[in-house]
């Protein structure tokens, strides 16, 4: 029964105009917005590959310098482009894209897209996940609004329910139907989808990135049905097809306007991040009783001095074996380490806390749990952004370790900042590597998005049967 | 008649229950609106007060010190600089600030991506802790805000829509229009007059909504203010009448009450969410910004080190400014000081060569969105809103170019004083270029907004000029 049910609604769908030259304007558009996507993808790889190449190329061509001068000259860390940013660019285009690898400063990413936009940028993105996520739900709505009301006002919902048809497969029967005519759209998308990743990234890459399309498309899948669910309850409700879209629509506004919106709004007002100048006074005000490099006068640098010179067994500077600059430089980065790890953990704890606050909102709008989950299945999301940053500082304190060491170790405080080191030792220093976030712990951190959308697509079916047992046939 | 037809369809919507409903519903968005934007201006403006008190904090106990003849200390255990020394000037940063005016409390805009201070120091901005900066939750960049300017923007076609979209195939299928046009009355003057009472009603929720907020959340009136307010309803009138005549045109084909609802959301969707981005796509495109990392090469491609090559970059230095020499012709070539300012000074000739690269893009991109912005009322109406309330791209270019010409000519005034080794006195604290943003006049800002404001009500003339021929064939039965 349910079959033929839903081979009904199937045909009745294809026979319709409006789903026809709907779901056509729909696939334009995502067909659209996976070449977009793909172009976007290889330019943008094209150049942080470049850039980053160029970066670790003019830092072993630098010259004869002194390794500290090389620590203030620095290194350029650039965010790499994922490869299924191709259809999610998520965050992307609003953080920073590269972060400044220096002595003393844990600095921020940089260099966010969005500054070099104008205001149309604000419209949102045309990306597939975009048509995904707010369109496909409203062609969902198209499509099912009068699945049951239209029935009804035309009387032959009354004929289906004399016939004793169980009201449980008659939903099934109408989900199934709507689903298979989706799913002709959206087969061919996918299979384009993973032609355009193929296209755009190497073999190993492809393989490596399958399974989270894989889990994408089941977090899309979820979403799709949950409004289905939705838009046949209200149809099962709504007396007249015209309630039952006016309904859905209102639905649909609140889910994807609205609801974000307002959940951003209340998160950022509630938990506040600091602004640049704010953040930077209260690191400053924590590194003005701590050791500075630079400054031998500082308490701090008294305190290392006796303990060196204690340590090596001698009354002066000038005795040691050791370069005294070098320790103390790395006393320093080690003191700014704890600072910067005190004020960049609550940043990072407060964009957190931000998004799990925004995250609550999940329970009255399914488009924020399908929103997150995509991002974090694309890696374009907060905790990848996160993890690209905290990689660049473990890098720069290795870095910066192996700079100052080798400063306090080949060189005595005699040759003050005069030691020099060459091409061979740059050479020597690690080249920066990003290993992105694998895919299970990229699910875990979303894994109450997850859940929030099995919620919501067999809550609403659930619902949807419920409310079909309820529905009157006139 | 006409007047008739606009009192019987005030009382009809008014005894509906759930126009009321949406009514309150609206208002109580614009109010949310009003004061979530205002909210944001005051924190951001607290900011920026905060960093200007300091800057001139800094300066006044600085300019005391020297008053009272206060000497830095060389010596080595506890170096003390001097209090008018320029070289501290040089290294430290301050911050100039874009003020925000009182219209901003409507639209965020650009705001929150774009910076209301910047920095300025004789060292490059990436030597710095101005260039450290983008703390910000990139979530709440792509969320976008709860502003007025969203609620105007995005929501108010929808409350126009919900209004309107079966403004006559509801009578048609209720059997009233019949019923109706048995009186001596055409269908143009029905439609016209039940349209008026909507739209009437409608902007006067509008308007009155956004004064009342407007009263409860500004402190203090500049003296445009209320010109903004009042373009920016006109605007509001324009955008609201844009989308009736829409609702009249859809209803002028005939369809019924569900089908006019499905192509009145489809038009709302193509003009507002999916026109907008594919023109932004176009749009950059067409003008590419290039890669941020060119402005990373071009810092470092400065190949020059200063304990390398400070000594030898000083002599000719000197050599080529003779008037930076200090008075009693001794130079320091060896000054480990000098040689950074000099390589900070190339770096950032460097680093602005660029950056103009970028800005020049970036302007030919907003001439685009000008141009094109005519393909959808909600561009026009968002650039507009921006723009009236000071939050707009252009603003921002001009407090950023006023800020660069400004660094120049701090820049100018403590430079030479650092080569040539001078102190300031005194005097010379009064003599310190201060910054005050020049604002553009109400009028510029009016050239920039009328072009759109007139489209949309040519727009929207030309859209009941079509529903009215359309008429002609209406049929009165389903």
């Amino acid at each position: 029964m349910i079959k033929t049910i839903a081979k009904k609604e199937f045909t009745e769908l294809l026979r319709d105009g409006r789903f026809c030259w709907t779901a056509l304007i729909v696939f334009a558009l995502l067909l659209v917005s996976l070449g977009l996507g793909w172009k976007n993808y290889t330019t943008v790889k094209r150049e942080k590959d470049a850039a980053q190449v160029d970066s670790r190329k003019t830092w072993e061509n630098q010259g004869e310098r002194n390794p500290h001068s090389a620590a203030h000259f620095g290194v350029y860390a650039f965010r790499p482009k994922m490869p299924l940013s191709l259809i999610d660019s998520g965050l992307d285009n609003f953080s920073g894209s590269s972060i400044w690898v220096e002595a003393h400063y844990q600095n921020p990413a940089r260099n966010r897209p969005i500054e070099d936009a104008t205001a149309l940028q604000r419209f949102g993105e045309l990306t597939a996940a975009g048509i995904l996520q707010l369109l496909l739900p409203l062609l969902i709505i198209f499509l099912t609004f009068d699945a049951f009301a239209g029935e009804r006002t035309s009387g032959t919902l009354r004929q289906i329910l004399s016939l004793g048809v169980p009201r449980l497969q008659l939903v099934f029967g109408k989900t199934l139907g709507v689903l298979a005519a989706l799913l002709l759209l959206l087969i061919p998308s996918i299979v384009i989808g993973i032609s355009a990743l193929a296209l755009a990234s190497s073999n190993d890459v492809l393989l490596s990135s399958l399974p989270r399309f894989a889990l994408m498309c089941v977090g899309y899948l979820l979403y799709f049905i949950a409004f289905i669910g939705i838009a046949l309850t209200v149809s099962a409700i709504a007396v007249t097809p015209r309630t039952s879209l006016v309904i859905l629509l209102t639905f649909w506004i609140a889910s994807c306007l609205l609801i974000p919106r307002f959940a951003n709004d209340l998160a950022t007002n509630s938990i506040k991040t600091p602004t640049g100048s704010e953040f930077w006074a209260a690191v400053n005000k924590d590194m003005k009783d701590g050791i500075d490099g630079h400054d031998s006068a500082n308490k701090r640098t008294k305190e290392l001095e006796e303990k060196v010179l204690a340590q090596y067994g001698v009354t002066k500077k000038e005795d040691l074996p050791i370069n005294f600059t070098g320790i103390s430089l790395q006393a320093g980065e080690e003191h700014g380490n704890e600072i910067f790890d005190k004020h960049y953990s609550n940043l990072k704890t407060q964009h957190l806390s931000q998004e799990y606050f925004q995250g609550f909102f999940g329970v009255i709008s399914p488009f924020l749990p399908v929103r997150g989950f995509s991002m974090a299945m694309a890696g374009t999301d907060l905790k990848h952004q996160q993890n690209f940053n905290d990689s660049v500082e473990e890098y720069r304190r290795n870095l910066q370790k192996m700079l100052n060491n080798n400063f306090a170790d080949n060189s005595t405080s005699k040759d003050g900042m005069s030691y020099k080191v060459g091409k061979a030792f740059w050479e020597k220093t690690p080249d920066f590597e990003y290993v992105s976030l694998n895919t299970s712990s990229a699910f875990g951190s979303r894994i109450f998005d997850f859940l929030l959308l099995i919620f919501w697509s067999f809550g609403t079916l659930a619902v949807s049967v419920f409310a079909a047992h309820k529905m009157r046939a006139n | 008649m006409f007047t008739k037809i606009i009192k019987n369809e005030w009382r009809n919507i008014f005894a509906e229950k759930s126009f009321l409903i949406l009514a309150i519903f609206f208002s109580a968005l614009i109010f949310y609106g009003i004061f979530n934007g205002s909210n944001w201006v005051n924190n951001r403006s607290q900011n920026s007060q905060t960093l200007t008190a300091e800057h001139e904090k800094n300066l006044a106990e600085k300019q005391e010190k020297v008053r009272q003849g206060v000497k830095g200390s060389d010596d080595e255990n506890k170096v003390v600089p001097h209090p008018g020394d320029p070289y501290e000037f040089a290294m430290n940063l301050h911050y100039v600030v874009l003020p925000f005016t009182s219209a901003a409390i409507f639209a965020v805009g650009q705001s929150d991506v774009l910076s209301n201070n910047a920095g300025i120091a004789v060292s490059t901005l990436q030597r710095t802790e101005a260039d450290k900066d983008g703390f910000e939750n990139p979530l709440s960049f792509l969320t976008g805000k709860f502003d007025l300017s969203f609620v105007i923007v995005y929501l108010l076609p929808l409350f126009v829509l919900a209004m309107s979209f079966n403004l006559l195939s509801a009578e048609r299928e209720n059997g009233t229009l019949q019923l109706l046009l048995a009186n001596p009355l055409k269908l143009k003057t029905l439609l016209t007059a039940k349209v008026t009472a909507q739209f009437s009603l409608i902007l006067g929720i509008v308007s009155a909504v956004t004064i009342i907020g407007t009263l409860l959340s500004v402190k203090s009136f500049t003296d445009d203010f209320w010109l903004k307010i009042l373009l920016w309803l006109i605007l509001v009138f324009a955008y609201t009448a844009f989308w009736f005549s829409l609702a009249v045109f859809v209803n002028s084909f005939g369809f019924s009450s569900a089908t006019n609802a499905v192509v009145a959301s489809a038009s709302w969707l193509c003009l507002v969410l999916i026109l907008p981005t594919l023109l932004n796509v176009a749009i950059s495109a067409i003008y590419p910004v290039p890669p941020r990392s060119e402005v990373v090469s071009a810092i470092r491609n400065v190949k020059i080190d200063m304990r390398r090559d400070g000594e030898k970059l000083l002599s000719e230095f000197y050599q080529d400014h003779p008037e930076m020499i200090p008075k009693d012709g001794k130079t320091n070539t060896k000054d480990f000081g000098l040689a950074f300012v000099y390589i900070q000074r190339e770096q950032k000739k460097k680093v602005e060569e660029v950056e103009n690269r970028f800005a020049e893009q970036l302007a030919k991109q907003q001439n685009l969105v000008k141009n094109l912005q005519f393909f959808s009322p909600s561009i026009i109406t968002n650039e507009a809103l921006n723009d009236i309330a000071g939050t707009g791209l252009e603003r921002y270019t001009n407090f950023r170019s006023q800020a660069k010409e400004f660094d120049k000519s701090w820049d100018a005034y403590f430079v030479p004083k650092i080569f040539r080794g001078e102190t300031l006195g005194v005097a010379d604290f009064d003599q310190i270029p201060r910054f005050k943003y020049q604002e553009e006049s109400f009028a510029s800002i009016l050239t920039r907004v009328i072009y759109g404001v007139l489209f949309l009500l040519i727009a929207a003339a030309a859209l009941m000029f079509l529903a009215f021929g359309k008429l002609k064939n209406y049929r009165l039965e389903k």
